[in-house]
């Protein structure tokens, strides 16, 4: 190594331990060991200088204060976002819990449904026009083991049917023309009364008894004078339910 | 504790001097220092996973750190002005009481390392303080390894021609300047 290069590497790298280096400082008589010495004695004074920047006393504490803080700050975040995230849920489920319920008021319950799935299927019972009387009727509620106390007036079918899983007295009144559907379900009691649309059919589903009128039609003319009749057939002419509006 | 914790502790008990001065040198700002310092470690905290050798520790902050200051640097220029003005204020004078000749030497090397181009002060803070070695100061600033030792080479030529009455300073500008 020569000395200018030895001087270059002296000050660019003044702790250099490479051999050739130590070398040329050792064997060298031309004032590069004293510049070796010297650059040392810079070299310790700019490093004193530049530890002479103390850092604060409570600098880790303060860290780790940070830390712990920021921490605290995320899982507290991630609790505020679970929580956002559950309340929102919740609200979606109460708001869709309300629209089927608003969508089932509107279109009747699994009841309605079936009701009309069975007045398709006999559909022949709303072309009958030939009123029947109490001693037609009372042997179709005998079978479904309900006593006839009344017997509706304008009956023109009565027949015991199943209607989907159910037991049912099947009749059909006829005032003013109009044919009025009146399934009684045997044994299944909705909880209350309501009014539906659906495949172009007016219903309203009753509790009554132990069981469940569903009164079907064109429109829900007649369904007044028709959920009296079946309150007093049912329930004998004393316990009639509330009118319908 | 758990165990992450307990490094992450140790981590700061060994360090958080080390890299205070490197950050105190580097932006000049006592207050921007120890943000440095702060922001460094909460990066280290939630990449500690990412560190397997002990012996990597200090460079691996230092990296950060430097990170850390250019990302400010870029959102807020820093102003030379300023920092000639107001830095000498705040230059800690621990020589205070000290040889007074040696006080004065020091006093005048810190406000040339002070006054030093971030170009020249950054390589020689990663090798004084930091402990790099001239390739590894190239690998974590993106030049060649040449590049960096005349960096290294023309700040502490500027630092020794700073200071009055060396002799040294004038010998070492062969070669290099």
């Amino acid at each position: 190594m020569e000395c200018l290069e030895f001087r270059r590497r002296l000050s660019a790298e003044p702790g250099s331990r490479d051999p050739e280096f130590l070398a040329h400082r050792d064997g060298c008589h031309a004032g590069c060991t004293e510049s070796w010495w010297r650059a040392q004695r810079f070299e310790r004074q700019l490093r004193n200088v530049l530890q002479s920047a103390g850092a604060p006393d409570d600098l880790d504490e303060r860290v780790l204060l940070a830390q712990a803080t920021s921490l605290r700050g995320r899982v507290r975040h991630r609790w505020q976002i679970g929580l956002a995230l559950a309340a929102s849920l919740l609200v979606a489920l109460v708001v869709a819990g309300y629209a089927w319920n608003l969508r089932a008021d509107a279109n009747g319950g699994p009841l309605a449904g079936m009701a009309i799935a069975h007045v398709r299927s006999e559909a022949f019972s709303l072309t009958m026009t030939q009123p029947i009387d109490v001693a037609q009727m009372r042997p179709v509620f005998a079978k479904r083991g309900v006593t006839l106390h009344e017997a509706p007036t304008h009956a023109v079918f009565a027949a015991d049917c199943r209607v989907g899983p159910y037991r049912a007295v099947h009749l059909v009144l006829r005032e003013n023309g109009i044919p009025i559907t009146a399934l009684y379900v045997v044994g299944h009691r909705i909880a209350d009364a309501r009014n539906f649309s659906r495949a172009g059919w007016h219903g309203r589903e009753v509790p009554i008894g132990n069981g469940t009128l569903v009164l079907l039609g064109n429109g829900s003319a007649g369904f007044a004078a028709a959920e009296r009749a079946l309150s007093s057939a049912v329930l004998g002419p004393l316990r009639q339910t509330v009118a319908p509006t | 504790m758990n165990l992450r914790q307990r490094q992450f502790d140790a981590l700061v008990h060994a360090h958080a001097g080390d890299l205070y001065r490197f950050a105190y040198w580097l932006c000049g700002d006592p207050s921007r220092a120890e943000d440095l310092v702060q922001e460094t470690m909460l990066r280290a905290w939630r990449a500690l996973d990412s560190l397997q050798d002990a012996a990597a520790a200090k460079p691996w902050l230092l990296t950060i750190l430097r990170r850390e200051h250019a990302r400010g640097f870029e959102r807020k220029t820093l102003d030379l002005t300023i920092l000639d003005d107001g830095l000498k204020d705040s230059i800690p004078d621990e020589t205070a009481g000290a040889d007074p000749e040696q006080a004065g030497s020091d006093a005048e090397l810190r406000e040339a390392i002070m006054k030093l181009e971030p170009k020249y002060r950054e390589p020689l803070l990663m090798q004084v303080l930091g402990g790099f070695s001239c390739e590894e100061i190239a690998a974590e600033l993106g030049v060649k390894p040449g590049a960096v030792m005349t960096q290294l080479f023309r700040a502490r030529h500027k630092l020794r021609k700073s200071l009055s009455g060396d002799a040294a300073g004038r010998e070492s500008s062969h070669g290099m300047s």
